[in-house]
């Protein structure tokens, strides 16, 4: 699943360990999210779009996604 | 597993209970093996006791892994850690069956089953270099 976490960190100046650390979970997972190779679960993805005020779907995109 | 996450209480319970289990596993099977080999108990309680007192610390190894699954504090490293276990029971499976048509066509000695545990062990350890690689 696509998406917009490497550019809205990036936007805030804020290290991938930084993000890690006010979303709870280790840097190997925010790194392996922004890589596509994780997808988080519903809990941890609203709490990425809450830290960004965001909706979730305006982070992540599941076009690509196979049904 | 990453340095951070050991001073999680979680993992430090998990570790603090996997390990000392492991440890008491060879040295229960290590000891029986030379009390058996050495003045083998002939029948009653000792010889059940004593031949089932190593899968005892297993069962206290799978009772970590199991509450390290519902206490894991971090989702990803949670399911690397279960990917890895899940190739490792893959694999033991195959070995046992692949072992298992030998002895029963080609009659090479069976296996015995109380190596199923420490193969999984095994298996379970190789992948796990494999699964941290794939999504370094």
């Amino acid at each position: 699943m696509k998406n917009r976490l490497k550019v809205l960190r990036a936007e805030r100046n804020w290290s991938q360990a930084e993000l890690a650390e006010r979303l709870g979970v280790s840097r190997q997972s925010v790194n392996a999210i922004e890589t596509g190779k994780f997808d988080p679960s519903l809990p941890l993805a609203f709490r990425i779009a809450r830290l960004f005020q965001m909706s979730i779907e305006a982070v992540f995109d599941d076009l690509d996604t196979p049904p | 597993m990453n340095a951070s996450l050991v001073k999680n209480p979680a993992v430090r319970r998990y570790l603090l209970t996997f390990l000392p289990s492991m440890g008491a596993y060879c040295f229960l099977l290590f000891s029986i093996s030379g009390w058996f080999g050495w003045e083998p108990p002939k029948s009653g309680w000792g010889l059940y006791l004593a031949a089932l007192s190593p899968s005892l610390p297993i069962g206290v190894a799978l009772f970590s892994m199991g509450r390290y699954l519902c206490e894991a504090p971090d989702e990803f490293f949670r399911m690397i850690q279960v990917q890895s276990w899940l190739f490792g029971l893959g694999l033991t499976l195959f070995t046992c069956t692949v072992w298992g048509f030998l002895a029963q066509y080609a009659h090479v000695w069976s296996l015995p089953l109380s190596l199923v545990f420490p193969m999984w062990v095994f298996w379970t350890g190789l992948a796990s270099i494999f699964v941290h690689l794939r999504y370094r």
